[in-house]
């Protein structure tokens, strides 16, 4: 009796292996489709088709959020120094002696529109004189003219500007400041800033003092006069769609002679990852090592997979999407002491790119590209787009907040479908021209027709 | 209007929206990009009537037509956007089901997130924007409520918050059950009815607070709120059991035809019908408001799983070196 007993004791304890087991495969089943599904998107096996849409999407989705947040403290920020400080200010012509036609109100509006144009075109001239020669730089091997001219640029902003800032905010206040305490604390701020923009650095303080850089940039543009700066938005989302989508841009060639040297490009790109300088060494001679082997067993192997694997189509490793080349009017053509320095400000923060790539691409993947995204598989996005989204809000900053809150949606919404796109196509794209196109419709629908319906609903109480 | 009246006032037209948005909003990241789409489609639809009343101009002063012709917009603009979102479900979830993932996006807290993008839009435009305008020493006073009109315009705008949330879902669900396709029986027309009455206590409720007296439109505003509620509840809770029947009818259906492969079958069809399960919480059915966690920790475990193998390749590759 007792051993028929353990009998049935053995076959139940089987019956529940056997159970865990089965459950154990299933589970593994879904696992496995995952990830074997992406292992041979990767491996360029097959095509992301539609089947892999929820894939993209879920990528997609998980990203957009530490792209939407930074961009949502910068103009937050934007908006309320420029509330608290700015706003009131008489305005001092700050731009004059730079820009080649002053407005002025005694001029008919069609003068003073040409003459912004005007403005606007001599800028974006400027603006592409200077990338091409950043790029014959980088191209002939003087990173490190380039790599000085953003530490200098960096610094200057920082202690400038935020000095600039800082004493406007205190006259607003109200407050007295001597100029000890403003020295010190300045000077360190910056120093602070560049090391940790230019070299190591924790990550969140990393992020912190992009955004300043970034909200200060704004906070300055924001004196331009009027028509100069709707017409400069206009032309620089039209110059960003040109020059990141044509085939033969300057910005492609940046990149391709990027990924051959296998060095960072010198410029100021806002990621949302940790940058570990020790670890990327080891691990760039192993993968070194990895990638020879690689190549020689791709050569051997069938031809198919490197021609699919290096089209745009498939999901791939560090795709660089450009946007924007950054710069600003500042950057005109007289020999101002001011403006030598503004002018390599801006060069700086030049290719604006939207980067996506997948963690288990580390793995399978030639590491072509920059030694300090071998890690970095997230989302950047280069610091122009931040200024001149920046910039739209501080215009609507000066008016009043319902256009700031329906610009505000409108960059946002333009940015996550630019962000969509860019993770159905794998191209590099601009992120300029969407959202300011959304927001300077925003803008001018609000500020001259719904401000005045609210106004007048709100006395009597009525909501639509 | 001091700023502690400030903050008062803006902590009452908020309040719900916040805490719809806390509680469901937040963890999810897909459900904040239809909030934000949700406020963006408002925006265009007040931009479509404020241009109406601009261009229009005997209307500026008399707000009957203004509110008929917004009600129009508003509710189009709806429906466009439940189109839209009907269009992104379906696709979404047909390939999940096909790959066997969990990444769908449950549909009644996606209706909700888009409602409350419609009423934080709501919210922001007609009421914030003009009271920031406002804060300083001074108050203005009416004779309505014999209270302060920002309070009370407050008040109106935490009830047309929340009335947004509950029209959105209250179409979308509606619309979805009258129109699914359905294994046994008619589709049933209370689902229309539930949506003529949320259209039109859209119009009634912006048209009550035309009246003069206090009481009566504070009343009905709310009372009509609590009604809604109550409504969008047994909406829910129609929809829940709808799927326990189809899910039931399936079984049916599955054990009735001879198949050895049935769990795999099984599976798929369970995951096609219930939101974001999987196979062990098949006892948990009727839990739909259950949402899937961020995708980051199943994308750790696997990554985890790489790079153990990364280690073992490495290791691999040393070994053939020396």
């Amino acid at each position: 009796m007792s051993s028929q007993n353990e009998i049935e004791e053995k076959k139940k304890k089987k019956k529940k292996r056997n159970n865990k087991k089965q459950n154990h495969k299933q589970k593994n089943k879904t696992k496995d489709v995952e990830f074997n599904t992406r292992y041979e998107i990767q491996e360029g096996k097959r095509d992301p088709g539609k089947e892999d849409l929820d894939y993209i999407v879920a990528v997609y989705t998980k990203q957009l959020r530490k792209v939407l947040i930074p961009v949502a403290v910068t103009m937050l920020l934007v908006v309320l120094v420029i509330r608290t400080a700015y706003k009131d200010k008489p305005e001092e012509g700050a731009f004059n002696d730079i820009m080649v036609y002053n407005e002025s109100d005694e001029d008919s509006a069609g003068f003073r529109f040409g003459g912004a144009l005007l403005n606007a075109v001599i800028v974006i001239a400027v603006i592409l004189v200077v990338t091409l020669i950043m790029v014959c730089l980088y191209m002939k091997g003087f990173d490190w003219i380039l790599v000085g001219w953003v530490i200098f640029s960096v610094f200057i902003i920082l202690t400038f500007y935020g000095l600039l800032t800082w004493l406007e905010i205190f006259q607003y206040l109200n407050k007295s400041l001597d100029w000890i305490s403003a020295l010190i604390v300045i000077i360190n701020f910056g120093v602070a800033g560049t090391i940790t923009i230019t070299w190591k650095g924790a990550k969140i303080v990393n992020q912190i003092y992009l955004i300043i850089i970034s909200v200060l940039f704004a906070a300055i543009l924001s004196t331009l006069p009027e028509y100069t700066t709707w017409i400069l938005l206009v032309l620089l989302a039209i110059y960003d769609l040109v020059v990141v989508l044509s085939p033969k841009g300057p910005l492609k060639m940046l990149v391709e002679t990027a990924e051959k040297k296998g060095k960072p490009i010198p410029g100021l790109i806002y990621s949302s990852m940790v940058w570990f300088m020790s670890k990327l060494e080891k691990n760039k001679t192993k993968k070194k090592r990895k990638n020879e082997k690689k190549n020689e067993k791709k050569k051997t192997s069938s031809s198919s997979e490197s021609n699919t694997s290096e089209s745009d189509h498939f999901l791939q490793n560090n795709k660089i999407l450009n946007s924007n080349s950054s710069e600003s009017e500042e950057n005109l053509i007289k020999d101002n002491h001011e403006i030598d320095k503004e002018e390599s400000e801006e060069n700086e923060k030049t290719p604006t790119k939207i980067k996506i790539s997948k963690k288990k691409t580390k793995k399978k993947k030639k590491k072509d590209d920059n030694s300090s995204a071998l890690l970095d598989h997230s989302p950047k996005l280069g610091l122009g787009d931040f200024i001149f989204y920046s910039l739209l809000i501080s215009k609507a900053a000066y008016q009043d907040y319902t256009t700031v809150f329906t610009c505000f949606v409108a960059i946002l919404m333009g940015l996550s479908l630019t962000l969509f796109f860019l993770a159905l196509l794998q191209k590099a794209l601009p992120a300029l021209p969407l959202s300011i196109f959304f927001g300077i419709i925003f803008f001018f629908i609000t500020s001259n027709v719904l401000v005045p319906m609210n106004s007048l609903l709100f006395q009597d109480h009525v909501f639509l | 209007m001091t700023i502690s009246r400030f903050l008062g006032c803006l902590l009452i037209s908020y309040s719900p929206l916040i805490a719809l948005f806390l509680k469901f909003i937040l963890k999810d990241s897909k459900l904040l990009i239809i909030s934000l789409s949700g406020a963006f489609f408002w925006m265009l639809s007040i931009f479509l009537s404020s241009i109406l009343w601009f261009v229009v101009s005997p209307w500026k002063k008399e707000h009957i037509w203004t509110i008929i012709v917004s009600f129009i917009f508003q509710e189009v603009v709806r429906f466009l956007c439940f189109k839209l979102w009907n269009k992104l479900e379906t696709s979404i979830n047909l390939l999940s089901r096909i790959n066997k993932q969990k990444r769908k996006i449950n549909y009644i807290l996606g209706s909700i997130a888009c409602g409350v993008g419609f009423g934080f839009g709501y919210v922001l435009v007609m009421h914030t924007g003009v009271l920031t305008n406002v804060i300083g020493p001074a108050d203005l006073y009416t004779t309505k409520c014999n209270m302060s009109l920002f309070v009370l315009n407050s008040f109106y705008a935490q009830a047309f918050g929340l009335l947004n949330v509950i029209w959105t879902s209250i179409m979308f669900l509606s619309i979805r059950n009258y129109t699914k396709k359905k294994l046994k029986g008619k589709p049933k027309r209370k689902y229309l009815v539930y949506l003529f009455v949320s259209i039109i206590s859209h119009l009634v409720e912006s048209l009550i607070l035309l009246v003069n007296s206090c009481t009566a439109s504070l009343l009905v505003l709310y009372l009509i709120l609590a009604g809604l509620i109550i409504l969008l509840v047994k909406l829910i809770v129609d929809t829940m059991n709808e799927k326990k029947n189809e899910y039931n009818l399936l079984k049916q259906n599955q054990e009735s035809s001879s198949n050895e492969d049935k769990n795999e079958n099984f599976s798929q069809e369970i995951n096609f019908l219930d939101d974001n399960k999987s196979e062990e919480n098949e006892k948990n059915k009727t839990d739909i408001l259950n949402f899937e966690d961020e995708d980051e920790d199943e994308d750790d475990d696997e990554d985890d799983e790489i790079e153990k193998n990364d280690d073992l390749d490495e290791e691999e590759e040393e070994e053939e070196v020396n």
